[in-house]
């Protein structure tokens, strides 16, 4: 199949109707096409419209649970939270690799060269974490699952003794608003175990896993949750 | 999962309709709904009750089209809403209006929803949906009839069979313009035509300004 001419998708895409993969790929073509992105914005406002001639009355318990949660939901900065940053930073140690075997080479060996000297202190975390992560990979006894991911794609962990590997294919890329966090699923008390990024190849260690419990994907509004409130996409367990 | 809480006030189930802005001081009933979401962004609890009281119907509205399923439509309501509050600091009135960025998040998530729950059925649940578009829109006619929906169907009258097929499917029905190819048995490049045509048609017709 050849390559749409991306010029006439507008109209696809003001009304959410590309795929995944599509929309991350127009995405990009708006960026460099002005054309593109003034027809992009008319054509919004119209579906917009659309959405106006579909207004249903709600009902007031959505009013009350609404304005009770926004008394104890926090406004996030104007400017991309530094939550995303420390989430590309984490997954440094990984990036791209094509399976994890080669992300455990690039962990243990050309991963940290790359590093600035003022990065030393998290380099030694980097080599610490470095050992724990072969010793899993390496455990004959290690436990391997594969998983798929409810809106395309699939994930895999490698866990043993207490840490755990995950890793998906090529998932789904989400808005802007929203992001891939992680949890160890917990009866009674979910942890997070990192946010991983808005699509791609996610990437995560994780530690202090029992054998009893899971790990779960969700996806969260931008910045990540405290407790998991968005639809889970993947669930793995661990026994 | 759900944090509704039950209430006892007594609110208006219709939002007013909208006003038209004048350039004097305005009271908080004539504050256009870019003007209550900047006041959001900075923190204003009682700008976002009326901002809410703007758009709550249309958000449950669209929502519901593409879920169809009253109770998720309410959570993702719910969601989508505090999604408002917690993002409207981001919001960009050079990108758009607040009303379009409001129903865009709540369109989107309602796709996301859609999408995911359906990922794994077959072309029968599709021909399903697709009568469900068609069946919804006889009992959202019933339940209000509002003149600026009024003025929308008028408008949406004035495309041709196929363009409002394709823009209908892809928004209230969630599809993609793939599976809407499929639908209605037309090539990929035809609906691609169709939805922006369709669109552009509506947009003079609406007599929309960007
Ligand atoms: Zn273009």
């Amino acid at each position: 199949m050849t390559e749409p001419d991306p010029h006439t998708l507008t109209g696809v895409y003001a009304l959410d109707a590309l795929d995944s993969a599509e929309q991350a790929r127009f995405d990009e073509h708006l960026r460099g096409c002005a054309a593109c992105r003034a027809e992009v914005a008319e054509l919004t406002e119209t579906a917009s419209q659309l959405a106006s001639a579909a207004a249903l009355p709600v009902s007031p318990d959505v009013r009350a649970g609404v304005l009770a949660a926004v008394e104890h939901v926090r406004q996030v900065s104007p400017f991309p939270a530094t939550a995303d940053l420390d989430a590309r930073r984490s997954r440094r140690w990984y990036q791209q690799p094509a399976s994890i075997a080669a992300a455990l080479m690039l962990v243990v060996s050309g991963g940290l060269g790359a590093l600035a000297l003022d990065e030393r202190q998290q380099a030694r975390v980097a080599e610490q974490r470095a050992a724990r992560v072969t010793a899993v990979a390496t455990d004959p006894d290690r436990l391997e699952l594969s998983v798929p991911v409810s809106t395309g794609g699939y994930g895999t962990v490698v866990a043993s003794g207490g840490s755990a590997l995950f890793r998906t294919s090529d998932v789904k890329t989400l808005p802007d608003y929203q992001v891939y966090q992680l949890w160890i699923l917990r009866s009674g008390s979910p942890q997070s175990a990192g946010l991983l990024g808005r699509g791609g190849v996610l990437e995560a260690f994780v530690d202090g896993v029992r054998p009893t419990d899971a790990l779960g994907l969700t996806i969260e509004p931008e910045g990540g949750s405290v407790r998991p409130t968005g639809s889970l996409v993947l669930r793995v367990d661990m026994a | 999962m759900t944090f509704l809480e039950v209430s006892d006030e007594i609110i208006p189930l219709v939002a007013p309709l909208r006003r038209t802005l004048r350039p004097s001081v305005l009271s908080d009933e004539q504050a256009s709904v870019d003007e209550l979401l900047n006041r959001v962004a900075r923190g204003d609890g009682p700008a976002f009750e009326l901002l809410y009281d703007r758009v709550a119907n249309s958000v449950y509205g669209v929502i519901r089209r593409v879920l169809r399923d009253p109770a998720q439509s309410e959570e993702v309501t719910q969601e989508v809403l505090i999604e408002v509050w917690r993002f409207a600091t981001r919001f960009d009135s050079e990108r758009g209006s607040a009303t379009t960025w409001i129903h865009t998040m709540a369109h989107r998530r309602a796709i996301d929803r859609v999408r995911s729950a359906q990922a794994s059925h077959d072309r029968d649940e599709k021909v399903a949906r697709r009568d469900q578009v068609t069946a919804y829109d006889e009992v959202a006619e019933r339940v209000e009839a509002r003149l600026e929906q009024q003025h929308v169907r008028r408008c949406l009258e004035h495309l041709t069979d196929l363009q409002r097929e394709s823009v209908t499917l892809a928004y209230y029905g969630g599809y993609t313009y793939r599976e809407v190819a499929e639908i209605l048995d037309i090539p990929l490049g035809t609906v691609k035509t169709r939805m922006r045509d369709g669109l552009i048609r509506l947009r003079d017709c609406l007599g929309v300004t960007s």
